[in-house]
């Protein structure tokens, strides 16, 4: 089974920016992938630039999952603000949000026609000198913004009103990774000294604090995406044992499972709108997609990238696997390729046995056989010798017909 | 587009310095026991169907043993050269897309099953017996066909870089033991059935002369092939896929460095894991223009050298009855009882075989590492050329006049010499190399495939050679075909054919590159991408 990846890189020279993060900003109203889907790339080069180079920006490309090719930039815009740390695409085709060292700026997509950024109007002022933030997410729907700060503070936005309703100055030192469940009741967060807490959104209450084992570690974080498989999902790293994805039960928040993945700490988790799968990056640059029923690899893309892989997500119907590594580089790596299945191959042999077999029994069993092998004795020449022959029945004559 | 980092290719450069060690050997047997199973059953098909024709075809009004109609022994002949050829096609894509190892038990399976089945027959009647004979043998070369692409593939993938012609030539010249199995198997049990039941010839006694018993001749011939192949089923499940296969289709390293640790003694200490620049590079399918620009006139050639060789290599067999009728190996028909025909038949072929076919292989073993399989290819067209001209211009004063004792006057010793040295350098030129060469062109991800094409284009000519020249070498005047056949062009013109045929062989061998001592990812451009990083950028900032 071949494996297909394209690669946006940047190049190695120092002038040129360098990717932060990127994104599928897919056309809202779809649920399907569609023939492409636009990516959004965040780029920076830690200096001020206001030439005609976009130093610091958000760049657009497009993606042709049938030809599997990625674009050039189509667009690109100068984030005037400084490096893009952290973006998030709203679901419902509100923007891209992105977040700088200490302020936030949204830029409306066009994807009608020719794709375009643009730099909102809106000036989000709730969240400007919120400080950095680790990681922003809005939920499924898109009516709340999830951030987790540098500072180890959590807020909870009501979208696009940016209304604070969940408020958490000291959740723990730095936060790590975030995440808001498929119903948007709940909010997980791991961070590195008090592993995970998770809050109901609603009541603002702390429902439960996952605390990692002895010289284990917890990660990252997200909610399952099926809503018949209620799960919480937090890769951890134990000492010298690689990386391992816990699974824990919403209902009870008992850790129904556990699992070792990766021989090396896991760096980035995704998940599939659908929840059947999740996605692996970890420290050596290796992604992979799990299949969550078996909790068993389904595909691996050893070495995607030489460097810690810093982020993943899944396209809408999860038929590509886009990864950014640390080195700077992106990849979309297609996992919904359609191949053939191995059963299906060997049925196409068995069914075209069985068809030759009738074929063959039809011509058998037709006259036109018997012109063409011409026996001597025409159609019902007996099969020769029966075995009585053999062993000297002296009546072998009156058995001729028996079969063999 | 795809990665291959450069650590897949340290890993693969382990393998091509490997030393020549055991296992190398041990793959040849497991890979070559397909072809030793297929020669085998080419091999005995020309002796039961002289028995078949006994059995089931035998007119007393005629006054002649029975015979195969033109059509029935085309059908049992030619059906499982149709199946080689489908099976040479599906297999060798089968082989790219789930990897060489996995299908590579089911063609072995395949010709288990079908060898055993070719000796049952369902039903009462003599039409049943042939029927289910040509359906088996349908299915067989279906299995047949596919160890052609995965055997030559397995082996260019297994071996290194020094000896890697040989390996598969060896592979291939396991033929000739399948020829020679075959005849010992033939001579033994025929002999045991010749002196169990004392029959006499067929002048004396035309219905005794083909005991009934003999029916179950050609079934344990055929049913004893499968042996060797069954005895071979359990390591072939054993083998591990191919470092080349993992590493640069299914894009598994670490894997392909276990694998290949497991079964030969590479050291893989030197490989680097964490590569420090991963490349991009197009990964071109087969109908592409790429591929067509890269690889489009290699496949032509090795397509061609083949198509070509395989008209002249199978038609050879035709004028076999002559030779042997004229060195006295084989009496007329009428002179000998159905077992005796079988044993005569085979000791004849396992003779030619023994001193043509059989030193073909082995030279080309011997040499395709030392002068390359451009040169031997090159030299066997240039002498199938001469050889077949000389046959073809001195064909009735070599042979002679037919006379009681079969071919009087002529130069009997000129004529098998001449015959002997077609077959000889047939294998130890195209036979050989067109089978090796297109094993070690392509790139990995299609080398089976391509194989796989080359092959079928072989048998496609193969069909051509059996039966196109088998109706041409007919007689130019009525009342000279043999009985059943239109008249053709004669013998004659059909060896002048066949030279023009060699001719082109040897033309055509200029389109196909040298692949002496050069790795596979060289040959196929897998490693450029490795050495330019440059121009591998699929995008920049």
């Amino acid at each position: 089974m071949s494996r297909r990846v394209s690669y946006l890189r940047s190049t190695r020279n120092e002038e040129e920016a360098a990717l932060t993060c990127a994104a599928w900003a897919p056309r809202p109203a779809s649920d399907r992938d569609g023939p492409s889907s636009l990516l959004v790339f965040a780029r920076g080069s830690g200096k001020d630039g206001n030439n005609s180079d976009v130093l610091n920006g958000l760049h657009v490309a497009e993606y042709d999952f049938d030809k599997d090719n990625l674009s050039d930039t189509i667009c690109a815009v100068n984030t005037e603000d400084g490096i893009p740390l952290r973006i998030a695409v709203h679901p419902k085709g509100d923007g891209v949000l992105c977040s700088f060292s200490n302020s936030f700026k949204l830029f409306d997509i066009q994807t009608v026609g020719s794709a375009r950024l643009k730099a909102s109007d809106s000036q989000l002022s709730p969240l400007q000198g919120i400080g950095m933030q680790n990681c922003i997410t809005f939920d499924r729907d898109g009516l709340l913004l999830a951030t987790g700060g540098k500072d180890g503070h959590v807020r909870v936005f009501q979208w696009p009103s940016l209304v604070l309703i969940l408020d958490e100055p000291k959740a723990s030192k730095s936060i790590q990774d975030l995440d808001i469940s498929l119903d948007s009741a709940y909010l997980a967060a791991t961070s590195e000294d008090k592993g995970c807490r998770v809050w109901e959104i609603t009541t603002v209450k702390v429902v439960a604090d996952l605390i990692p084992g002895k010289e284990e570690k917890f990660s990252y974080c997200r909610f399952s995406r099926d809503g018949k498989l209620p799960f919480l999902f937090v890769s951890s790293t134990e000492s010298k044992k690689g990386g391992a994805v816990g699974v824990w039960d919403l209902s009870d928040w008992s850790k129904v499972g556990y699992k070792k993945l990766s021989a090396f700490p896991i760096s980035s988790l995704a998940v599939t709108r659908d929840g059947k799968y999740i996605g692996i990056g970890n420290s050596k640059g290796d992604v992979a997609v799990v299949n969550v029923k078996s909790m068993a690899v389904y595909r691996r893309f050893g070495s995607a990238h030489v460097a810690p892989v810093t982020a993943l997500e899944f396209s809408k119907q999860r038929r590509a696997l886009l990864s950014v590594g640390a080195e700077s580089t992106a990849h979309v790596n297609v996992i919904e390729k359609w191949e053939w299945k191995d059963w299906q191959l060997y049925s196409i042999v068995l069914i075209l046995i069985l068809f030759s077999a009738l074929l063959f029994w039809l011509f058998f069993e037709s006259t036109m056989s018997d012109d063409f092998w011409q026996f001597p004795m025409g159609r019902s020449q007996p099969a020769h010798p029966p075995p009585e022959a053999i062993w000297g029945n002296p009546n072998w004559e009156n058995a001729a017909g028996k079969e063999l | 587009m795809g990665t291959t980092d450069p650590s897949s290719f340290e890993v693969l450069g382990a393998l091509d310095r490997a030393k020549t060690q055991w296992y190398h050997f041990t793959t040849i047997v497991i890979a070559g026991m397909g072809f030793f199973t297929d020669a085998y059953d080419l091999f005995c098909i020309s002796t039961v169907t002289k028995l078949l024709g006994r059995l089931y075809y035998y007119d007393p009004s005629t006054g002649k043993p029975g015979s195969l109609p033109p059509n029935v022994s085309a059908a049992v002949n030619g059906v499982a050269l149709c199946g080689t050829l489908c099976g040479q096609l599906f297999f060798g894509w089968l082989g790219d897309k789930l990897g060489r190892k996995k299908v590579y038990g089911y063609t072995l399976l395949l010709m288990i099953i079908t060898s055993i089945g070719s000796g049952l027959s369902f039903g009462h009647s003599a039409k049943g017996v042939i029927s289910t004979l040509c359906f088996f043998r349908f299915w067989l070369g279906f299995g047949i066909g596919g160890d052609y692409p995965l055997s030559a593939t397995i082996m260019s993938e297994y071996a290194n870089k020094k000896t890697r012609g040989a390996f598969i030539a060896a592979v291939f010249a396991m033929q000739g033991f399948g020829i020679l199995g075959g005849a010992t198997v033939s001579i033994v049990v025929s002999a045991a059935f010749r002196n169990a039941f004392n029959t006499p010839i067929f002048t004396v006694d035309p219905v005794g002369s083909t005991p009934p018993q003999a029916d179950y001749v050609w079934r344990i011939i055929f049913m004893l092939g499968a042996l060797p192949a069954a005895c071979t089923f359990y390591y072939r499940m054993k083998m591990p896929e191919t470092a080349r296969y993992t590493a640069l289709v299914a894009h598994n390293n670490k894997r392909a460095a276990l694998d290949m640790g497991r079964v030969l003694q590479v050291d893989f200490t030197n490989i680097n894991e964490s590569n420090t620049l991963t490349t991009t590079k197009q990964e071109y399918g087969l109908f592409t223009t790429q591929f067509a620009k890269r690889h489009g006139l290699q496949l032509l050639g090795t397509t061609s050298t083949w198509f070509l060789l395989d008209i002249a290599f199978y038609s050879q067999n035709l004028f076999q009855k002559d030779i042997f009728t004229a060195i006295g190996w084989l009496p007329s028909a009428k002179k000998m009882n159905a077992l005796e025909e079988v044993f005569r038949i085979s000791r004849a072929q396992a003779l030619i075989a023994l001193c043509s076919t059989v030193p073909g292989y082995w030279f080309t073993v011997a040499f395709i590492d030392i002068v390359g399989r451009w040169i031997i290819q090159l030299m066997g067209f240039f002498f199938m050329t001469l050889f077949m001209l000389i046959l073809a211009l001195d064909y009735y004063p070599l042979r002679g006049q037919p006379c009681p004792k079969g071919f009087c006057g002529g130069n009997h010793i000129t004529f098998v010499v001449l015959y002997a040295f077609t077959f000889f350098f047939a294998n130890f030129g195209p036979n050989a190399t067109t089978f090796i060469v297109p094993a070690e062109l392509f790139p990995a991800r299609l080398r089976s495939t391509c194989h796989g094409i080359s092959a079928a284009c072989g048998k496609a000519g193969a069909i051509v050679g059996a039966f196109g020249f088998l109706y041409a070498a007919q007689g130019q005047h009525p009342g000279e075909p043999d009985p059943g056949y239109p008249t053709g062009i004669g013998v004659k013109n059909s060896f002048i054919g066949l030279a023009v045929i060699n001719g082109l062989g040897f033309l055509m061998t200029f389109l196909v590159p040298e692949t002496k001592g050069r790795s596979l990812e060289d040959l196929s451009g897998e490693n450029e991408a490795a050495k330019e990083p440059s121009n591998t950028t699929v995008q920049s900032a």
